[in-house]
């Protein structure tokens, strides 16, 4: 039920997920943060139960915290999308983490942007946008036709308000708020409340 | 050299002057085994090393002598006891792969030399096993650091290095390196440098081209890091340019 999506630009990553946590017929907690911010640019956007994305992105950033303590740098982009992948596939067949997730970074080494769309079974692959769950019946068309090769951040932005004004318009779900984390070389900006 | 005292008979035990004296006899076997002079070039790294007196009737084998490729971008040398080199070499193999697997990228230099110093010194606490009796030295390359060499030890020490010298030779060696070393060298002048400081540290006054074993890695014209052995023809120019065929006059 949780609205996961992103689009990558040249120097721009981004990624949207809403703010709700529901139960049953309630709806909890309107507030809730959603994208872990894995180090100063990369970004987690993750989509299931609570549990699940909780235990995933806090295992994962304290490990690769770890690591960068160990050899003294950051991991590139690719590779920590890789290093999740790994951790993911090693858990499916014991104890899974039901996550689909979207991985956003800045990559200092290649000096670009790059945007992965990653399921629970450990299905990798980079993308220049992607949604999961279902707002990805809602988003993928408004993502395609808004996308370009050059898009800016504020062309960026503005498809992803279209895109939650399709969900807001279309999706039973009620979403109540929604939040955005942008990740550039300088780093991750974080805009609450978005629409 | 002192002879046995009451207090080198574990790994466990330090001696009155707080030394680890089973960690030092460790380390003296690296000492007595076959010099390896290890060269930081700019543009890459050599390793060079004195291959042992070795029989007419023994068969070489792909990995019989002293330096190994641990993965394309990691090689090292191995001075002390082969055996336990072996062991570490594949696990060291092992490691690179295992973070491979993991991250799709290769291992950083660092990272690598440091997971197996660490195994190493694991077994200077352990009561029961002896240290493993090897000394290595790595050349590799990461994208973090560039091109890095590095020296370890029985005790599980290891530092980063411009140039260093290890085995019988490495007093001559090293004081000559630090008098002809320039840093921002090319690999083809480290080249003939770590031929003259290992024809010099070398026991025979004759040195001949099958005593050395020399290894290079460096990045080809598709930037792509490569490493290989010199051999035949090339060694032996690189050998005459560094004069090691004349004899050592006093």
């Amino acid at each position: 039920m949780d609205a996961v999506f992103g689009i990558a630009g040249k120097e721009w990553a981004l990624i949207v997920t809403d703010t709700a946590v529901n139960r049953s017929i309630f709806s909890l907690v309107h507030d809730e943060d959603k994208i872990t911010e894995i180090n100063q640019y990369k970004i987690l956007g993750c989509a299931g139960e609570q549990q699940d994305r909780y235990a995933f992105t806090n295992y994962i950033k304290r490990n690769l915290e770890l690591q960068e303590m160990r050899t003294g740098c950051e991991l590139g982009v690719e590779a920590t999308a890789q290093y999740m992948r790994s951790e993911l596939a090693k858990a499916l067949r014991s104890g899974p983490y039901q996550v689909n997730v979207m991985i956003a970074g800045y990559d200092l080494h290649e000096q670009r942007a790059k945007l992965y769309w990653m399921d629970y079974l450990g299905t990798l692959q980079q993308v220049n946008k992607g949604a999961q769950g279902y707002a990805s019946y809602f988003v993928s068309s408004i993502l395609d036709n808004h996308f370009r090769a050059d898009m800016t951040l504020d062309q960026g932005l503005s498809a992803c308000k279209q895109c939650i004004k399709e969900l807001r318009t279309r999706f039973t779900i009620n979403q109540h708020s929604f939040q955005v984390k942008i990740v550039t070389r300088d780093g991750t900006k974080v805009m609450k409340d978005f629409e | 050299l002192k002879m046995s005292s009451k207090y080198d008979k574990k790994t466990t035990t330090f001696d009155p002057n707080g030394r680890l004296l089973q960690v030092e006899y460790a380390i003296e076997h690296i000492n007595q085994d076959g010099s390896v002079v290890g060269i930081l070039a700019k543009d890459g790294i050599v390793l060079a090393a004195e291959k042992k007196e070795v029989s007419k009737l023994f068969v070489p084998t792909r990995e019989s002598g002293k330096l190994y490729k641990i993965d394309d971008h990691i090689f090292a040398s191995l001075s002390g006891v082969v055996m336990d080199g072996n062991y570490m070499i594949d696990m060291a193999r092992v490691q690179c792969q295992r973070h491979l697997y993991a991250y799709h990228e290769p291992i950083y230099v660092e990272e690598l030399v440091k997971h197996l110093c660490n195994q190493m010194h694991y077994y200077t606490q352990v009561g029961g096993s002896r240290p493993f009796g090897v000394g290595f030295m790595f050349a590799g390359y990461d994208k973090q650091r560039g091109f890095q060499l590095y020296n370890s030890d029985p005790s599980g020490n290891y530092a980063a290095w411009r140039a260093q010298a290890t085995g019988k030779g490495c007093v001559t060696a090293i004081s000559q390196l630090k008098d002809d070393y320039k840093q921002d060298c090319t690999l083809d002048e480290a080249l003939v440098l770590a031929a003259q400081v290992l024809g010099k540290s070398m026991d025979s006054a004759t040195p001949s081209a099958d005593k050395f074993e020399i290894g290079v890695i460096k990045k080809n014209e598709a930037g792509e890091v490569v490493q290989r052995r010199i051999e035949g023809e090339e060694l032996q120019k690189i050998l005459t340019t560094a004069k090691v065929f004349e004899s050592k006059g006093k």
